[in-house]
């Protein structure tokens, strides 16, 4: 029992990090119906923003609470640029084309991207070590261990997805985003600035995404150029099995994406990623909408 | 008996009832029209009755054969064809591909045939071309058979989808808008098209149009919708002079917002 | 003579053989080119396999590679470990060689069945994440598995692919996808990949077609794994990653999507590069990764323009036949002085 409950903790944890990361998956796809193939490159990028403002800047100390914070935020701006830039420069002049050509954009960011990083002198390909952003607190309730900064993670991430429905539930900007996820051409014609939405879309799923990697590597710390590839695809897969374009089915794919691996890894650490595949399918067979996904009629 | 049957169906999308308890008994050779002013539910019933979108009450019937839960392309084998309101031809095609595509489910050699190029499949790929050259010919497009679809001028686009309409060999062809976007004289060739389907070929026709003059011309027994339900129906001179009918269009007008 | 023009292929494949044979034979081309030439035949054949599923049907697979895994580990147990090819005599050696290859390409249209089957009745691009998880699942499957030789690889795979059978290996898959796409069933797939709900409502069974597409193609990329396995002779399960995947992917699209000959050029094109400008090393994928970017974003139909040889003599378009040398089709200026004629 306590064994589980403690399981049950870091899988609610790895559960966070791949709700934060599905959820710019959903919301891309939500708005421009499109699969961000390079969307764990984000993840990537941000732990290294992190990793090296914290190098540059407050090599070798203990950080505050605040300032940890205020580090993971500015990596997350970061990495929401470079999400917003990438999606002008690689993906918008193929909005108009068949999906499959911004998929195969996307996968050719990708792979740019991280042998790049890895080609670059100052990154390369040796994996790097991720410094501890918050000195880590071992707790009993009862006669379960708990670690603090795993609790703060998930509560943080908790925070960070609540904020985030707010903003799309009860913000002009989230109001335009949900008219652009239903119908981009009738709410361009109401006067919706589509590009600023959709660039809107891609900051914030790009910064999540930073957070995610951030909170992942402070836990896991080696940082390489293709963390985000598996991380990646997984959350992925929590986004379908969730329900692809339901913000809520991310973070509930996430979740159970997390607990699977975790109880599965427990036992056999090979299986976990082919046990969660075996779901996907599945779920793919029984409702292919996704669990919280509602059926798409295509209108014809 | 009645080749296209619609049984009281009805369709909702969430909590909008877009068609609701639609009837209809087409036989050989009839020519119904479908009227309505814009987002009346026209194509919606199209959809139902090309097996696009599933009714969720009623059931049709094609050929006095049941088709429920059944897919498109099972209307299609049952001998029903269509038309698109917004043209959805094979765009990367040419002309007689598109034509020859149409006839891919009644091809009659097998994937062994296919992949080792016996004579079964020479015969075959002779009979489908020549077949699809012939629907070309009637329909005047044999010289551009090698033209890509997307190149073809919009009212020949319009006219290429009833050929590969055709092609499947329907016994029912349904045309949604065919003369959308056309001019007095392109409509009066439209006219002539669909009359010659009708009557050289034997086709049963359902078409949904909204120039009325031309309505009034081909068809002879006309339904009208109005927010998805049956206002009117009947002969040509019944449903023009119908109060219902002048005052839906007249409403229409009138309150264009609600499309 | 006339007969010849018209056949030109019966002329021009066996002199491509016989070049590269007798270059072999005088030593000009050394043992390294001759292998070189011998994996750009296997991405040849894999990247017409990629076709058949993302050019012609205009699906999306991304995990390729896994199927390549399961003909080349499956193909490899048959030669190596079930029966032990290496101490045959040759021509009984051939006939286990070419067993083992129908053995690893059965092998992965089993695969590409049970994956398919339940992905490619939805619509959308449920097919792109569960290829790329059945890539990375084979691979934790081989890692655990003692009987191939888990993580540490499997070794000692009899040499029973040659130059000969790979040349007639990738005619054999030339031949097939061009008698593919040039047929009812292709032309279905081409008419899914260009309307989905036109070609439903024109009686196609569209999980039907793209299914027998899709399998096909996985059969294809399991005979290149066998030939695979038995030219390098070891097999490593990372060797087929995701990276490998997207190899085919930057050959396939750089090559043209859609276009035999298009992905024909751009597997041998760009797996000869690397070899000749060294320096490309670490930054090869760099390059592949924005060149793949570059050719969708500017070049969609890819380097050759989607022009297909002459001798292939394909009727129905993979995509826009533009032709102008004579090596390519004479039929396709026709259609496109139509085409300018239509659009002036
Ligand atoms: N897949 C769908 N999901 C939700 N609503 C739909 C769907 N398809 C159609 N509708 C709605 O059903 C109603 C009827 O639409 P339909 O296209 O059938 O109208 P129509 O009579 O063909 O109009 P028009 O003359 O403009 O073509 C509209 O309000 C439309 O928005
Ligand atoms: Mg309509």
């Amino acid at each position: 029992m306590e064994k589980f409950i403690q399981l049950l903790v870091y899988g609610l944890q790895l559960g966070s990090i791949y709700a934060l990361l599905a959820i710019g998956y959903t919301m891309v796809f939500g708005i421009i119906r499109m699969i961000n193939m390079a969307h764990g490159d984000f993840l990537m990028m941000g732990s290294y923003a992190v990793f090296f403002i914290v190098s540059l800047f407050f090599a070798d100390q203990m950080l505050g609470p605040a300032i940890a914070l205020f580090v993971i935020l500015a990596g997350a701006s970061i990495t929401g640029f470079i999400g917003v830039g990438v999606e002008r420069i690689a993906y918008k002049p193929l909005r108009n084309r068949p999906k499959i050509s911004s998929m195969i954009a996307a996968i050719g960011v990708s792979l740019f991207t991280q042998n790049f990083f890895r080609a670059i002198p100052f990154i390369g390909p040796n994996p790097r070590t991720f410094p501890k952003l918050l000195k880590d607190v071992l707790f009993y309730v009862g006669p379960i261990q708990l670690s603090l900064v795993r609790i703060v993670v998930i509560i943080l991430s908790i925070v960070i997805m609540s904020v985030l429905y707010f903003i799309i539930m009860k913000t002009t900007i989230g109001m335009e985003m949900r008219a652009a996820s239903c119908d981009k051409d009738a709410s361009s014609l109401m006067g919706i600035n589509v590009n600023r939405v959709i660039s809107a879309t891609f900051f914030i799923g790009a910064g999540l995404a930073a957070i995610s990697g951030a909170f992942y590597a402070n836990n896991y710390p080696v940082l390489t150029v293709t963390m985000g590839a598996t991380l990646g695809n997984k959350a992925f897969i929590a986004a379908v099995i969730g329900g692809i374009g339901d913000i809520r089915g991310a973070v509930l794919g996430g979740f159970i994406m997390g607990v699977i691996e975790i109880m599965i890894s427990s036992v056999y650490s090979e299986l976990a990623y082919g046990i969660s595949f075996v779901v996907l399918i599945i779920i793919l067979l029984l409702k292919p909408e996704g669990l919280l996904g509602k059926p798409m009629i295509e209108k014809v | 008996m009645s080749i296209l049957k619609a049984d009281h169906i009805s369709i909702q999308f969430g909590g909008l009832k877009a068609v609701n308890d639609f009837s209809l008994d087409l036989e050989q050779k009839e020519l119904y029209a479908i009227i309505g002013p814009n987002g009346a539910g026209k194509t919606t019933v199209f959809n139902m009755l090309t097996g696009i979108y599933q009714p969720t009450q009623g059931s049709i019937y094609i050929d006095g054969k049941l088709m429920a839960g059944c897919k498109p392309y099972q209307f299609t084998e049952a001998g029903l064809a269509r038309t698109f309101q917004n043209i959805r031809l094979f765009h990367g095609a040419t002309v007689l591909d598109n034509v020859k595509m149409a006839h891919s489910f009644k091809t009659d050699y097998n994937f062994f045939n296919m992949l080792s190029r016996t004579g079964k499949y020479h015969a075959e790929e002779k009979r489908i071309t020549e077949k699809s050259m012939e629907l070309l010919e009637m329909f005047d497009l044999q010289d551009k058979k090698n033209f890509f679809a997307n190149n073809l001028p919009y009212g020949e686009q319009r006219k290429l989808e009833i050929v590969r309409a055709l092609a499947t060999e329907p016994k029912v062809i349904l045309l949604d808008e065919p003369a959308a976007g056309m001019n007095p004289n392109e409509i009066d060739d439209v006219v002539s098209l669909i009359l010659r389907v009708q009557k050289d070929l034997g086709k049963a026709i359902l078409v949904i149009e909204h120039h009325m003059k031309m309505v009034m011309k081909i068809a002879e027994y006309i339904k009208v919708l109005d927010f998805g339900e049956t206002i009117s129906e009947g002969t040509p001179e019944k449903v023009q002079n119908d109060p219902k009918v002048i005052e839906a269009y007249l409403g229409g007008h009138a309150n264009a917002s609600r499309n | 003579m006339n007969w010849l023009r018209k056949n030109s292929e019966v002329i021009i494949l066996p002199l491509i053989y016989v070049v590269i044979f007798l270059l072999q034979k005088n030593k000009i081309l050394n043992n390294y080119v001759i292998q070189i030439i011998m994996l750009a035949g296997v991405n040849i054949i894999m990247t017409q396999s990629l076709n058949l599923v993302n050019g012609m049907t205009g699906q999306n697979s991304i995990g390729h590679a896994g199927f390549m895994a399961v003909g080349a580990y499956v193909s490899a147990l048959f030669s190596k470990i079930i029966f032990n090819a290496a101490a045959m005599p040759p021509t009984m050696q051939t006939i286990f060689f070419l067993l083992a290859t129908i053995a690893g390409g059965i092998g992965a249209a089993i695969f590409g069945f049970l994956i398919g089957m339940p992905t490619l009745r939805l619509k959308g691009d449920y097919l792109a994440i569960v290829t790329l998880g059945f890539g990375e699942v084979i691979r934790s499957i081989i890692r655990i598995t003692p009987a191939v030789g888990a993580a540490r690889g499997l070794t000692g795979i009899p040499k029973l692919a040659s130059l000969f059978w790979i040349f007639v290996f990738v005619v054999i898959t030339i031949y097939i996808c061009r008698n593919y796409m040039d047929s009812a069933y292709g032309r279905g797939c081409l008419a899914i990949r260009d309307n989905e709900v036109a070609a439903d409502t024109m009686g196609i069974n569209t999980s039907k077609y793209k299914v027998q597409a899709f399998v096909t193609s996985a059969f294809i990329a399991g005979i290149a794994g066998s030939m695979y396995a038995h030219t390098l002779r070891y097999l490593h399960p990372d060797v087929f990653s995701y990276t490998k995947s997207t190899d085919f992917l930057v050959y396939l699209y750089a090559g043209g999507v859609g276009s035999i000959s298009g992905s024909i050029l751009g597997a041998f094109i760009l797996t000869a590069l690397p070899e000749v400008l060294r320096f490309m090393n670490e930054w090869r994928l760099v390059i592949y990764g924005g060149l793949l970017v570059i050719i969708i974003l500017f070049r969609p139909v890819g380097m050759f323009g989607g022009k297909e040889f002459a001798f292939l003599k394909l009727k129905t378009g993979g995509i826009q036949h533009i032709g102008f040398s004579n090596l390519f089709q004479r039929k396709t200026k026709k259609t496109i002085v139509a085409n300018e004629e239509a659009s002036r």
